[in-house]
């Protein structure tokens, strides 16, 4: 078996990093919000192009900034997803500086960025808001309806494949 | 049983050690908290030491893994898991805090979900204000774009009524006149909404008499429904102060917009206007004013929905909607200026509200002057008006083709033609808008005022615009401006000015 590709995944709590994770490995899905304390892994295993990659996915807790991540987390990453909430703002407002930090810290690290529950889109959410140049790399996602949570993650294992 | 022996049972039941080698597979473990087989990898217990694998270097020392939730033997588990070397063997201490992060959990969960919670009103309110912010500056836009062609529209209305008319034709423009009044009143009730909310309406602090606003109030609505089955009553409360210190006008629209809301409300009886004092303080007073009909009342369910302009818009699909915002007005008048209204209502009944204000007191003789004046210099009856909109030019020349007052209409079209023409010829005053085809206002004042012949720099003039809001009002007369004129307006208030000058 090829070595395990760790993923980490980041963002504000609240966000959907858990339910994502649930629904792209047990492909479960639960409206309640439940806090993450701390951290939670889980393993998948995926096939792309043949290659079949065991996915060591670190749920951890949400924070405002990765800064405040509990260091020892972030050891050894091969591949980061960085989640936020489309309905709310405070989620997305420091996507640069976090994504800044990554590149300065985890400089070779390949990041996937995701704006998670896009069933929000057209409710109090305006979809052409998130069409600006300034989320043109992201990938929208729903852990509730399941739309673009694997392609999330494949999108990124290429990422770490390429490297 | 010594202390340090104590000690040592109660944490050995807290902490599991394991020896592993760089593979993670288990060399030993005294099963202190969980069973872990020997021989196994790490990796088969739980997928969070595959993590290991890539730490474990030659040249790792200590790494610490704070609350990491482990389920091994169908068992739930939140442990500190330390991994360190001592004399080349690897070992990793499975430090048991599961009660501890187990009852930490719902305080997290609360304080995530509170904070959650906070950043979605602090968004919703910031998205309220940006809509109402939207919404005033739409409002204060198209309150300007609507004055000028209205200004047009009653402007020759007004010519129209001077003209040889059959009695026909005279009721057609009594009728379009009625609805261009209609249209304005309109105008002016919203954007004063617009004002009050965005703060841009300044109060005066001028001295008035308090007996005087009541008499003309009265007598204007006694007049106005002189043909109804209602009777206007006011009594004043004798130790009400009358010298005042406030601001009169906004005091009347208040009285205005109840005293309309009552008749209109009413089909016979009796309306009051009572007025009472609250308090008298050292130079303050507190006084209460109170407008009681005998009207339809408003039901128990509708009455919180009285002052807000956007229910009376639904709830009044039999009346022209302008008629609605009158009571959104007094609330925001009355909170502007440091008071209250309530209202007390009983269906088939009637109504009683009642406006608090406070208001300084005044001795006599302290009355300012508190009009304006002019320039006062008239060396011509020629004026000047600078517009390039061919119905405005029809409408000034129409206005000042019959004035008793002789005055002259010259017009330029632009600002550049208006100083070619004030350059060759004097006038009494020049009229213009606060944009001209080729320049703003502010430049042609200027260059007026700055003018070196007495003749052009004390020629007054006067800014007919759309821009009603007092702040842009300041904004024209601080520019050097003698006079504002705001549209619509009519022929009549148009000499008025140019008179006084």
């Amino acid at each position: 078996m090829a070595h395990p590709k760790k993923i980490v995944l980041l963002g504000h709590f609240g966000v959907g990093k858990t339910s994502l994770i649930r629904r792209f490995v047990e492909s479960q899905f639960s409206e309640d919000y439940l806090v993450t304390v701390g951290v939670h892994v889980k393993k998948k295993e995926i096939s792309i192009d043949g290659n079949n990659i065991t996915l060591v996915i670190w749920d951890i807790e949400g924070n405002t900034s990765i800064d405040k991540a509990r260091k020892s987390y972030l050891l050894g990453t091969s591949g980061f997803i960085y989640v936020f909430d489309i309905s709310r703002p405070e989620t997305f407002e420091s996507l640069e500086t976090e994504m800044k930090y990554l590149q300065d810290n985890f400089e070779n690290v390949p990041v996937e960025i995701v704006g998670n529950k896009k069933d929000k889109f057209g409710e109090a959410v305006s979809e052409e808001f998130f069409k600006t140049q300034r989320f043109e790399n992201c990938t929208f996602t729903s852990a509730k309806e399941g739309d673009n949570v694997e392609d999330a993650f494949e999108q990124l294992t290429r990422k770490m494949l390429a490297i | 049983m010594s202390l340090q022996e104590i000690k040592n049972s109660l944490v050995s039941q807290k902490i599991q050690i394991l020896q592993i080698d760089s593979s993670t597979t288990i060399k030993a473990s005294d099963n202190t908290i969980c069973n872990i087989e020997i021989g196994k990898s790490l990796t088969d217990i739980d997928p969070f030491f595959y993590s290991l694998e890539h730490v474990l270097t030659d040249n790792f020392e200590t790494i610490k893994y704070p609350c990491v939730n482990i389920n091994t033997n169908n068992k739930d588990y939140i442990f500190d898991i330390d991994v360190f070397k001592k004399e080349s063997a690897i070992y990793v201490l499975l430090i048991d805090f599961t009660e501890h992060y187990t009852e930490a959990h719902p305080l997290v969960q609360e304080k995530n979900e509170a904070q959650i919670e906070k950043n979605r009103l602090s968004f919703e309110g910031k998205l309220l204000y940006a809509k109402e912010v939207f919404k005033n500056n739409f409002l204060s836009h198209l309150n300007h774009e609507v004055r000028n062609p209205l200004n047009n529209l009653l402007g020759f209305v007004d010519v129209l009524m001077d003209t040889n008319l059959d009695f026909q034709q005279k009721e057609y423009v009594n009728v379009i006149n009625k609805t261009g009044l209609h249209i304005k009143f309109l105008m002016d009730d919203l954007l004063d909404i617009s004002k009050i909310e965005t703060g841009a309406l300044e109060l005066k602090q001028i001295p008035f008499n308090l007996i005087q606003i009541v008499v003309n109030i009265a007598k204007h609505f006694q007049t106005k429904y002189r043909d109804s089955s209602i009777e206007l009553i006011y009594n004043l409360d004798k130790k009400v102060p009358q010298k005042l210190i406030g601001d009169p006008t906004r005091l009347n629209q208040i009285f205005y917009n109840l005293l309309e809301n009552a008749f209109l409300n009413t089909k016979e009886g009796i309306i009051e206007i009572n007025v009472l004092l609250i308090k008298n303080l050292d130079k303050t007073a507190e006084i209460a004013f109170e407008i009681k009909d005998t009207g339809t009342g408003i039901p128990k369910n509708k009455i919180k929905e009285v002052f807000e302009s956007y229910s009376q818009l639904q709830l009044s699909k039999i009346k022209p909607i302008g008629q609605g915002l009158g009571l959104k007005i007094v609330k925001d008048l009355s909170i502007k200026m440091g008071g209250n209204v309530t209202v007390k209502s009983t269906e088939n009944k009637g109504s009683i509200f009642t406006v608090v204000l406070p208001f300084k007191t005044r001795e006599k003789n302290d009355r300012k002057k508190t009009v304006p004046k002019g320039s006062g210099l008239v060396i011509s009856k020629k004026i000047l008006a600078i517009e390039e909109d061919q119905t405005s030019q029809m409408l000034l020349m129409k206005q000042f083709l019959e004035n008793d007052e002789g005055f002259i209409l010259e017009l330029a079209k632009n600002g550049t033609q208006a100083k070619e023409l004030l350059n060759k010829k004097n006038y009494a005053a020049v009229i213009l808008k606060s944009q001209l085809e080729d320049m703003n206002a502010q430049s042609l004042i200027d260059y007026i005022n700055n003018h070196a012949k007495e003749s052009v720099n004390k020629v007054p003039v006067i800014v007919a615009t759309g821009n009603t809001m007092i702040n842009e009002r300041y904004d024209i007369l601080e520019s050097g401006a003698s006079a504002f004129l705001a549209k619509p307006y009519s022929k009549k208030d148009l000499f008025k000015i140019l008179k006084e000058l």
